[in-house]
């Protein structure tokens, strides 16, 4: 969209020739979701500790070799193959990625396959030298992807699908509303639970006042005592009873 | 057409893709069969085709964001590869492996000479200022070689074999993995395991020499030795081509040479870690068997490493993989 930056987008080209522009997730976002999947990984690796330290105890000598050789190898996969394991099988997706709504594709778009999974987080081991992601993060900052060395590696890129989520409801809306109407009132609507009451109250009269210099047919719909909170929930409503009456209401009074 | 009705037109399509969605995203695109695959394509068409509409039309509505997502889904699943692993795997190990291997030739070489050149330059510094050793192995270990004591021969008494065994293979396969991935640091990394191998393992032979314990040290090594730094050379090889990729972009973009070089020595790579396990298994049960002669150990050394090249210098056999499976479409034409 042209009011969007072409840097944290990405553009694939989709069928039908037509450019499906996305949202990439960028250096906080994937931060955090690493957060938590380290933590994950922490808590995994010390519980595996404690279960063989106490295994080891109530198990004869001989099949104590056994344990400790599964032990070492799931050591070893813990550590190359933790995210590995969880984008292959969630397809693209660790829990803190889940949890932020962040996906791993190909730069095409499309699922990436297990090998650039496994590319990429190979190559984590480069990204966190020397520590905390001293490499990773930087290349991250200056590439217009941001994708870290890994990625680079793999052809990957990280969206952030948390963006996309959105549920759609038909409407009906008054004849007269065009879709910058309509959006106004879904944007509004997509943040109404987050406000405080002031703020609610002061920017529904704003709109409501905006919607009837737009509308003057409008007018007639609502009582001057109706709070606007409560028209503008009546015009967002599916059903849209409002509307017809709007409608009716300046036929009768013109 | 106003929005009400761009939206009550293609709402019936909207939620039947959806449904094919959700059923995609929980068992693949093999749950469905001919006929819905078809419907799936035609509806995602369909959804791009309004997205497109809705995108230029009806700017920052729901319904522009709601396309946007059932696009996406629809793009990235369809586009997904499907493959059967088991062939792959033949595949890769007969013909994508060794032909990785030829390939690596040169940058063979390279790792090669600089692990033997650091060893020599290990064991030679060594005889001349033992303290040399001192900056690889520690002063302890030094100490106690002083007073005779090799620490492998207290290998076999401190924890069963198998317990050894895999300590000792996920612990090399980690060296070779910081070895080859170490090169996406220009290579710099790759060159300094190298050379910190080679000089400890040089300083190694020179003070154990030195000191009269060469032949314990030998009898504990020559069975898994020669072919386990051999394939941590193979590592460092696939660290340079990994380097080669970062530094000489010839014909094509920065990223799509990182890449291919990134594809390539992963073939390398992944080939040459199995055999890790086979040496660890030696390692942990052969070698610190001090009963039997150095020189069966040895003889059995010098078998793996013959087995290992003659594997991977045989000529590549089976076909040719599909090549739009090889997920790198600038490779196709380059």
């Amino acid at each position: 969209m042209a009011t969007e930056s072409p840097i944290g987008v990405g553009s694939f080209l989709g069928a039908l020739d037509v450019t499906l522009d996305l949202p990439l997730a960028s250096v906080g976002s994937r931060g955090l979701a690493n957060l938590v999947d380290m933590l994950l990984w922490i808590l995994t690796s010390l519980f595996l500790a404690a279960f063989a330290t106490l295994a080891t105890g109530f198990l004869p000598s001989s099949a104590a070799g056994m344990l400790w050789l599964i032990v070492f190898v799931s050591f070893f996969l813990l550590y190359w193959g933790f995210f590995s394991f969880f984008e292959i099988v969630m397809d693209g997706q660790t829990p803190g990625k889940r949890l932020l709504g962040l996906r791993v594709v190909s730069e095409d778009g499309s699922s990436a396959p297990p090998l650039s999974i496994l590319l990429r987080n190979l190559g984590r081991i480069i990204d966190f030298f020397p520590g905390f992601y001293g490499i990773g993060v930087p290349v991250m900052i200056l590439q217009a992807q941001s994708k870290r060395v890994g990625d680079l590696l793999a052809g990957t890129v990280v969206v952030r699908e948390h963006d996309l989520r959105c549920t759609h409801t038909e409407r009906k809306w008054p004849p007269r509303f065009d879709a910058s109407d309509a959006a106004l009132l879904e944007a509004y609507f997509s943040r109404v639970k987050a406000m405080s009451e002031e703020y609610k109250r002061a920017l529904s009269a704003n709109l409501l006042l905006w919607l009837t210099t737009r509308h003057p047919e409008f007018v007639g719909s609502y009582s001057a005592s109706e709070p606007a909170e409560a028209v503008l929930a009546r015009l967002f409503d599916p059903h849209a009873m409002a509307f017809e009456r709007a409608g009716e209401d300046q036929e009768q009074n013109p | 057409m106003d929005y009400s009705s761009f939206c009550q037109r293609a709402q019936h399509d909207w939620q039947a893709l959806e449904e094919l969605l959700e059923r995609v995203r929980r068992g693949g695109l093999n749950r469905l069969d001919h006929e819905e695959l078809e419907r799936f394509a035609a509806y995602h068409r369909r959804a791009v085709s309004d997205f497109a509409y809705a995108r230029t039309h009806f700017p920052r509505t729901d319904a522009v964001r709601h396309l946007r997502s059932l696009a996406f889904a629809g793009h990235r699943l369809l586009g997904a590869q499907h493959e059967a692993i088991l062939p792959r795997m033949r595949e890769f190990f007969f013909r994508g492996y060794r032909r990785a291997f030829r390939e690596a030739l040169p940058a063979l070489a390279t790792a090669l000479s600089i692990f033997l050149g650091a060893t020599a330059l290990g064991f030679v510094v060594t005889l001349i200022s033992p303290g040399f050793a001192a900056l690889f192995l520690g002063a302890d270990a030094i100490e106690n070689l002083r007073q005779g004591q090799v620490w492998t021969d207290s290998v076999g008494s401190i924890a069963p074999p198998a317990a050894i065994s895999g300590a000792i293979f996920t612990n090399n396969m980690t060296v070779a993995l910081v070895t080859w991935l170490g090169g996406a640091l220009f290579g710099l990394l790759t060159v300094v395991m190298l050379l910190n191998n080679g000089l400890m393992f040089g300083s190694v032979l020179a003070l154990t020499w030195q000191y009269h314990l060469l032949d314990r040290l030998l009898a504990f090594i020559s069975a898994h030795g020669p072919l386990e730094l051999f394939l941590i050379v193979v590592a460092g090889a696939a660290g340079f081509q990994l380097a080669r990729g970062q530094i000489r972009a010839k014909q094509c973009p920065p990223g799509v040479s990182f890449r291919r070089g990134a594809r390539r020595s992963l073939r390398l790579v992944g080939g040459t870690l199995p055999w890790f396990v086979l040496l660890g298994l030696v390692e942990g049960f052969l070698s610190p068997v001090m009963t039997i002669s150095t020189w069966i150990k040895a003889l059995l050394g010098v078998i793996l490493l013959a087995s290992f090249l003659a594997y991977a210098l045989a000529p590549p056999t089976g076909a040719a993989p599909n090549p739009t499976a090889s997920g790198d479409r600038f490779e196709e034409i380059a």
